[in-house]
């Protein structure tokens, strides 16, 4: 604003202005000029506005390769809103896309890519709601925690999720869990970090502990009341072989465990029955990944959870043919879970 | 040999509050006419050499404060040629009573019999119930002196005693009082405003099917009168007398009313119907175009592609012909295929951009549409232009400014951007000032090359009302001081006395009118500051100060408010 307030320019106009003549401006004076004018006008946009435009200023300081992209359609895919929607589903391996395509039954047609990610939208009944529930479903696509957290912060910037869900698959520790069963952990512990010294390991584990109103919901979830162990069935019933472990069939009951269930998360796929040696250090260990504590540091302060299928025990050999069938009734839990109990953060029984 | 003969002059203006330097082509008319009316002398211009100017309000409440000013100079010569000049006020401001004075105040000069007055009015001589007329009537025995009425076009009556003139006086006065003024195409094209902006044609083009967009668009609402004039002179050579009542003029472009009101007029002077385009295609003529030949008036014409639309469907008419067709802008190059064989003759030919708007940079950086509308637009110059034009001229290291400071080492040739664009800076000018001063206009500025130019765009869009007061530096340098010392001032414009910008601010000063001081930009404040220093201390209210780029926003001015056309804090060191 000028000093007397009568004057009120449109800053982001004046800015995306000022950019266009600066990208094709190579006079030091004139460039000097032409950046006074835009950080002048800069300050008074929002934040990831601002930030988006500054890193255009910088990139015209830069030597041009390549065809030189507009402005315009940078400003909108850097810029633009967020969408508000009720859930965000995530999955991080080809595989567990898949199997989450099937159980959301997702229309092609609802395929949206912002910046290479595929993204579907849905919608969802959601009785305590009472209403449909915006729901998209897109995948980390790549493991290890850091990606994770990473591909949320992207995954955000595109749908602002009034809750974030992480499916897939995951290690077992065997003794406590079955193969196939669904584990929904209360935390999520990291387990590399420690301080190293010559007589061994200390560990200094971060914790990240699910939402308290988000885990209460998930311990009311009753899947022998919501009619989950008939569609899992059927769903079983409708496989390909090469998706079934020998011998299972449509009488497959797995267990979903939500209480005194830690997830254990680290940067190294465990086959070396780590687990195992977790368990001595915190009892409620369950299961092991490779993104749920990037997942949960990824997605800020909104509330979280995790669904993961257990597909193997973290030993040799793994047992290959059950992850499709995990991550599916994992899939299917959620879907349920959503479906019967969950509510929509903010409302009053959340 | 002879002594020379003194011409007495007095170029009288009114709504300007303080006076104007006569210009070196009104001296040299005002040295003919002397030599028209004393042969064989040589001829000494006299007077103080700028205008004697009356703000309207003066003129409104007290009629006879012309004839005074024209009084309070030295008596002239008794032999003397006296020239009161009213030529450059139209006719219409010259109330009756201001002329029953200023006929007065011409017999009074006229009582000498070696004396010759010569009063000059605008345009034509008032009607025969004039009180000029009445005034200029004497006594039964007249002006013992001679005394000439002339108006524009050299039509002269005469009192007293009898004035021989050369042959052919009045055509050649006539000829010479013309040059003073530009032509009418002239001041057309000057006073042409190409506006700068974010302009839709798609939707002027739609029926063309295409989405076009431009950074220009051009309005003649501010030289309607000049454009029916061009418009009379090319009928009336195309059209004979006798033939003028099967003509119509048809104003075609709904979208501007500039270009119906020129229509009109124009059509008044040719002396021949005015009519309008449907504004939607229809399948038989307006019952007014039937057995007509017609004239039609666009607006602007870029491609071709309305005029083309709209020759096609007369061309389906029944007894309708279109025969000469008009724009008041045109392209540069020639308009081809016209159906009929037609030939587009544009009153202003210009470079007129139009893109498609898929490679419309403004629609890339999704700036929105400016309105058509002239005078809607808000604020400062929109980025996109003002960089526009800063980036269109070449960048110098800068020349003049204040003692002590670094110069800027490269900074816009502004003269060549108020060349280039000057209109359109003009016109947003008009919009800030329209809210600060709505009667006399005096601009104070440092009398600087740039700011000159600006000036001059200033006056053509005020159509010459404005005053410019223009400040050389040194003087303005010699009020630097933070403090602005009113005796320092003081002792400055004693200095400075005799030159005209010191006694324009005391003509300002006494009729307590108040300036606007305007730069090209203001660089450290210092200048602006100077200037508040050197007004303020000659008593002079300053309404505003108004920049065109504005270097150093944080600059207090005290009680001078400053409205920058565009704002950008980078201030000289």
């Amino acid at each position: 604003m000028s000093r007397d307030g009568a004057i009120e320019p449109v800053a982001a106009e004046e800015c995306r202005s000022i950019l266009h003549y600066l990208r094709g401006e190579k006079d030091v004076w004139k460039r000097d000029l032409l950046l006074a004018d835009f950080a002048n006008k800069v300050d008074a946009l929002s934040p990831g506005l601002a930030d988006a435009m500054r890193e255009l200023a910088i990139r015209s300081c830069l030597p041009q390769q390549g065809p030189r992209p507009e402005i315009g359609k940078i400003l909108r895919e850097d810029t633009r809103a967020p969408k508000l929607v009720d859930v965000v589903i995530t999955t991080v391996t080809p595989l567990e896309w898949r199997a989450a395509r099937n159980v959301f039954a997702v229309d092609e047609d609802s395929l949206q890519v912002h910046n290479g990610r595929l993204y579907y939208q849905l919608k969802l009944p959601c009785r305590a709601a009472q209403r449909d529930l915006e729901v998209v479903i897109t995948s980390i696509m790549r493991p290890l925690n850091v990606r994770a957290t990473k591909a949320l912060s992207e995954i955000r910037h595109y749908f602002q999720g009034r809750i974030y869900f992480l499916l897939g698959i995951a290690a077992g520790r065997q003794g406590r869990v079955e193969l196939g069963d669904v584990v929904i952990p209360e935390e999520v512990l990291y387990y590399p970090p420690g301080r190293r010294r010559p007589e061994g390991t200390e560990p200094r584990n971060p914790h990240k502990e699910v939402p308290e109103a988000v885990q209460r919901l998930v311990n009311y979830y009753e899947p022998e009341q919501t009619g989950f162990y008939d569609c899992l069935a059927a769903g079983i019933r409708g496989f390909a072989t090469g998706d079934l472990p020998d011998g299972l069939d449509d009488s497959h009951r797995p267990s979903i465990l939500a209480n005194n269930v830690v997830l254990a998360s680290g940067e190294e796929l465990i086959q070396d029955g780590l687990l195992s040696d977790l368990f001595k250090t915190e009892e409620r260990v369950a299961a092991g990944d490779e993104e749920g504590f990037g997942f949960a540091e990824g997605v800020g302060d909104s509330p979280w959870a995790i669904f993961r299928g257990i597909s193997d025990y973290g030993v040799d050999p793994k047992p290959n043919n059950w992850q499709y069938v995990a991550v599916y009734a994992a899939g299917l839990a959620l879907r349920d879970y959503i479906e019967n109990d969950f509510d929509v953060p903010g409302s009053e029984t959340f | 040999m002879s002594a020379p003969a003194d011409v007495h002059a007095f170029w009288v203006l009114l709504g300007r509050a303080a006076s104007q330097p006569v210009t070196d082509a009104r001296k040299e008319l005002y040295r003919w006419l002397g030599k028209q009316l004393r042969p064989g002398r040589e001829v000494e211009l006299r007077g103080s050499g700028e205008s004697k100017s009356l703000t309207f309000e003066e003129v409104r409440t007290d009629a006879g404060s012309a004839a005074r000013l024209l009084r309070e100079d030295t008596q002239p010569a008794a032999d003397a040629v006296v020239i009161i000049d009213l030529s450059q006020t139209a006719y219409d401001l010259l109330r009756e009573p201001f002329l029953l004075h200023v006929g007065q105040a011409a017999m009074e000069f006229a009582d000498r019999p070696e004396r010759t007055v010569i009063l000059v009015l605008p345009g034509n001589a008032p009607a025969s119930g004039s009180l000029l007329w009445l005034a200029l009537e004497g006594g039964e025995a007249g002006p013992s002196g001679s005394l000439l009425v002339l108006d524009r076009t050299g039509a002269v009556e005469s009192r007293g005693a009898e004035t021989k003139l050369p042959a052919h006086f009045a055509r050649n006065f006539g000829t010479r009082a013309s040059r003073l003024d530009a032509s009418v195409q002239d001041r057309f094209e000057s006073k042409l405003l190409r506006r700068l902006g974010h302009f839709d044609l798609g939707a002027l083009n739609r029926k063309a099917g295409k989405d076009l967009c431009s950074h220009h668009f051009f309005d003649a609402s501010a030289c309607i009168e000049e454009l029916a004039v061009l418009l009379d002179r090319q009928l009336s050579g195309a059209i004979s007398k006798g033939g003028r009542p099967k003509w119509m003029l048809v104003s075609c472009g709904s979208r501007s009313g500039w270009t119906r009101e020129a229509a009109m007029l124009a059509a008044d002077l040719a002396g021949i119907d005015h009519g309008e385009w449907p504004r939607r295609p229809t399948k038989n003529p307006p019952k007014e175009f039937v057995g007509r030949n017609l004239a039609l008036l666009f607006d602007v014409v870029r491609s071709g592609d309305s005029a083309r639309l709209a020759l096609e469907a007369a061309r389906r008419w029944q007894d309708v012909q279109v025969k000469l067709a008009y724009s008041a802008v045109g392209p540069n190059r020639a308009v081809r295929d016209l159906p009929g064989g037609l030939k587009l003759q544009p009153m202003a030919k210009r470079s007129l951009e139009r893109v498609p708007r898929d490679r419309c940079p403004q629609c890339e950086l999704e700036l929105p549409f400016s309105d058509p509308e002239p005078g809607q637009e808000q604020g400062p110059l929109r980025a996109f232009d003002l960089w526009s034009m800063l980036l269109d001229v070449d960048w110098l290291p800068e020349d003049y400014g204040p003692r002590n400071a670094e110069r800027f080492k490269s900074s816009p040739d502004f003269e060549s951007v108020f060349k280039r664009y000057g209109d359109f800076l003009a016109y947003r000018y008009e919009l800030l000032l329209n809210d600060l001063d709505d009667n006399e206009l005096v601009v104070a500025s440092p009398d600087e090359p740039a700011v000159g130019e600006l000036m001059r765009r200033l006056s053509v869009r005020f159509d010459d009302r404005i005053v410019w007061i223009g400040i050389p530096r040194e003087p303005v340098l010699e009020c630097v001081r933070e403090d602005g010392a009113e005796s320092n001032v003081k002792a400055l414009l004693t200095k400075h006395a005799e030159e005209t910008w010191a006694r324009q601010l005391s003509n300002v000063r006494e009729r307590k009118e108040a300036v606007v001081m305007i730069d090209e930009f203001n660089g450290s404040g210092t200048t602006a500051q100077s200037m508040a220093n050197l007004l303020k201390g000659a008593h002079v209210d300053v309404r505003g100060f108004l920049p065109v780029v504005d270097r150093r926003p944080s600059v207090d001015l005290g009680a001078i408010p400053i409205h920058p056309l565009y704002e950008i804090p980078r201030p000289r060191r």
